[in-house]
């Protein structure tokens, strides 16, 4: 979810895809001049987001360059505070999305709400989510390892270092699937056969951090996985988005 | 005879039918394009709450519009690559003229009035070159093309009048465009420049950014009384980047850019579609379609907050804050202290509401 709430918090959970190894870099920062802000759990929202998060820990916690750290060392310090800054920020989206934001979104088209002017804006923001997010996985989370077929990045696998590059594809895809079916009032026929297609080319993966996408063989079994969120996507479009009617964005769409 | 009839008549029509003023259409505050339900494509007036005054229809999906400073008149200009600027008579909802751009010419989606509404300036660029042109039309002899300049960058964007009235300040997005679509050709070598000239096409004074930054094409423009320039960008390099989206230029002083903290400029997703100052013109706003949020910025260039809003796009000045308006057909009036829906309606507002 990158929307209301979580438009900018879903950023300082995950930060990645990081381009620029910014998250590498605060920390390392933090470590060499032992910044007093690793033992503050409440004070360590001000850090940068590429230090914070999940992606953090997966740095410090499965990177050989950080994780050989002793108990009670700095390093250990910032992995607890970090955690424990996860925790509030989860706390914190919890309560937002359960709180204002289930009002607003509640009452669409109600007087004063200047987020969605009519309960179809609602809907829509919705639907636009899991899109966006099958999007993400097929040409993010899958496009960025895959790289160029003369030039493939496994080292740009998300989360490659705790070994979750693959597992995180099939588990995306299932929560876009499962607010889809929460979003229709109707059967997705196509859409479950779809998923079903997603688990499927999941299965047949041999290298769950992707590391062997310089092989050939293996490359094609991942773009059939990204052909296969790919397909899932479309078959959201055509269920869900085709009978409400929803177009893409009038001026994102422009760009001018 | 019939020469000498026909002078009379306008001669007649010259002296019976005064020009409209802006005051005979109920003195709207902005202008704005938008395509409607049923597919056609439109201008309209707006007054100050969002109500809907005058809508003429266009033949083709607009960008933004220019209005004279005195006479309900409005240009209208296509989408780039624009083949046409329609002039029109706001009252009647006619179509007064025409305009196409000369021989490898194509309008880029801004124009303006000056000389008190006497000339009106327009965004071009050649088409083979994707130079920049500034085109000049003479208001009283119809809308005659009476000359042009070179605008000082390449494929210029939009351009507006410095408060002194004699000074043109143009946005040289810097991208080469290929002549019949909107294909980018120069990615790698673009230099964008924000140009300001004289009404004649004196190049008075230019300003880059910094190499690392010359994939940020500068695109649209606010201006304050004063004479401080706001700048809106649009990022052409790499994802993620997370570049800063707003400038601040003042003449003969450095440019200072203007950020928003990193998960905010994340979400603007590296682009900026429309400018303005809001309010009291202490703070200053841009409007990103594709992150769907308004970021605003005092005119030091502190970031204010943020306001989401679906494919939002259209921004101008309100008294106390801005008018924001979007493909959804929302209309929002947004200031410090409240976000308010003005109303909504079946349509989707195009790229720009321009303040008349």
């Amino acid at each position: 979810m990158q929307q209301s709430p979580s438009e900018t918090g879903a950023l300082s959970l995950s930060f990645w895809p990081d381009a620029r190894g910014s998250t590498q870099r605060t920390l390392a920062g933090l470590i060499a001049e032992e910044d007093p802000i690793a033992r503050d759990p409440e004070g360590y929202a001000e850090v940068s987001i590429a230090a914070r998060g999940f992606f953090a820990l997966d740095m410090l916690l499965f990177d050989p360059g950080f994780s050989d750290y002793a108990p009670g060392s700095y390093t250990c310090d910032l992995v607890t505070t970090i955690g424990a800054d996860l925790a509030h920020q989860a706390e914190a989206l919890n309560a937002a999305w359960s709180g204002d934001f289930a009002t607003t979104l509640r009452q669409a088209g109600a007087e004063g709400n200047a987020t969605y002017l009519h309960e179809d804006e609602a809907l829509r923001a919705i639907y636009t989510q899991i899109l966006t997010s099958l999007e993400f996985t097929a040409e993010t989370r899958l496009g960025q390892p895959m790289g160029r077929v003369d030039r493939p990045r496994p080292a740009r696998a998300e989360a490659r270092r705790s070994g979750r590059p693959l597992r995180n594809v099939p588990l995306a895809s299932q929560a876009a699937y499962a607010l889809a079916t929460a979003l229709a009032d109707h059967d997705l026929p196509q859409t479950d056969a779809a998923m079903q297609r997603v688990r499927a080319a999941a299965a047949r993966i041999a290298d769950p951090v992707f590391q062997d996408v310089t092989d050939s063989q293996a490359r094609l079994r991942v773009e059939v996985l990204q052909q296969a969120v790919r397909s899932l996507r479309t078959a959201i479009g055509t269920e869900i988005g085709a009978p409400l009617g929803i177009a893409p964005g009038f001026n994102a769409q422009d760009g001018d | 005879m019939i020469a000498r009839r026909s002078f009379l008549a306008n001669v007649l029509a010259a002296t019976t039918a005064p020009r409209i003023g802006w005051a005979d259409v109920g003195n709207p505050s902005y202008l704005a394009a938008a395509r409607e339900a049923d597919g056609g494509f439109v201008l309209c007036g707006l007054d100050r709450d969002g109500t809907v005054g005058f809508r003429v229809p266009l033949p083709a999906r607009g960008h933004a519009g220019a209005g004279h400073p005195t006479r309900a008149e409005a240009v209208a200009f296509a989408r780039r690559p624009g083949p046409f600027a329609l002039v029109l008579d706001c009252a009647r909802g006619a179509v007064l003229h025409s305009l196409s751009p000369p021989a490898n010419r194509q309008f880029n989606g801004h124009g303006v009035f000056a000389d008190r509404g006497d000339l009106l300036f327009t965004s071009e660029q050649a088409g083979d070159t994707s130079d920049g042109v500034i085109g000049i039309w003479d208001v009283d002899a119809g809308y005659a093309r009476i000359g042009e300049f070179p605008s000082g960058g390449t494929g210029p964007h939009e351009l507006t009048l410095m408060p002194d009235a004699r000074t043109l300040v143009v946005a040289n997005g810097g991208i080469a465009t290929d002549p019949l679509d909107r294909s980018k050709l120069n990615l790698r070598t673009m230099r964008p420049n924000l140009s300001y000239l004289s009404l004649s096409g004196e190049i008075l004074e230019q300003v880059e950014l910094d190499r690392a930054l010359h994939r940020n094409s500068i695109r649209h423009l606010a201006v304050r009384r004063d004479g401080l320039v706001g700048f809106a960008m649009q990022w052409e390099g790499a994802p993620g980047a997370a570049t800063p989206l707003l400038g601040l230029h003042r003449r003969g002083t450095p440019v200072r850019l203007a950020m928003a903290p990193l998960a905010d400029e994340l979400a603007m997703q590296g682009y900026a579609g429309s400018i303005a100052f809001g309010g009291d013109a202490t703070e200053i706003g841009i409007t990103s379609p594709r992150g769907g949020r308004l970021h605003r910025f005092s005119a030091e260039g502190a970031f204010l907050g943020a306001v989401s809003r679906t494919d939002v796009c259209g921004l101008a000045t309100r008294p106390d804050g801005y008018l924001a308006s979007d493909g959804l057909g929302g209309l929002i009036a947004i200031s410090a202290v409240r976000t308010a829906p003005l109303g909504r309606s079946d349509c989707a507002w195009d790229n720009h509401i321009v303040a008349l």
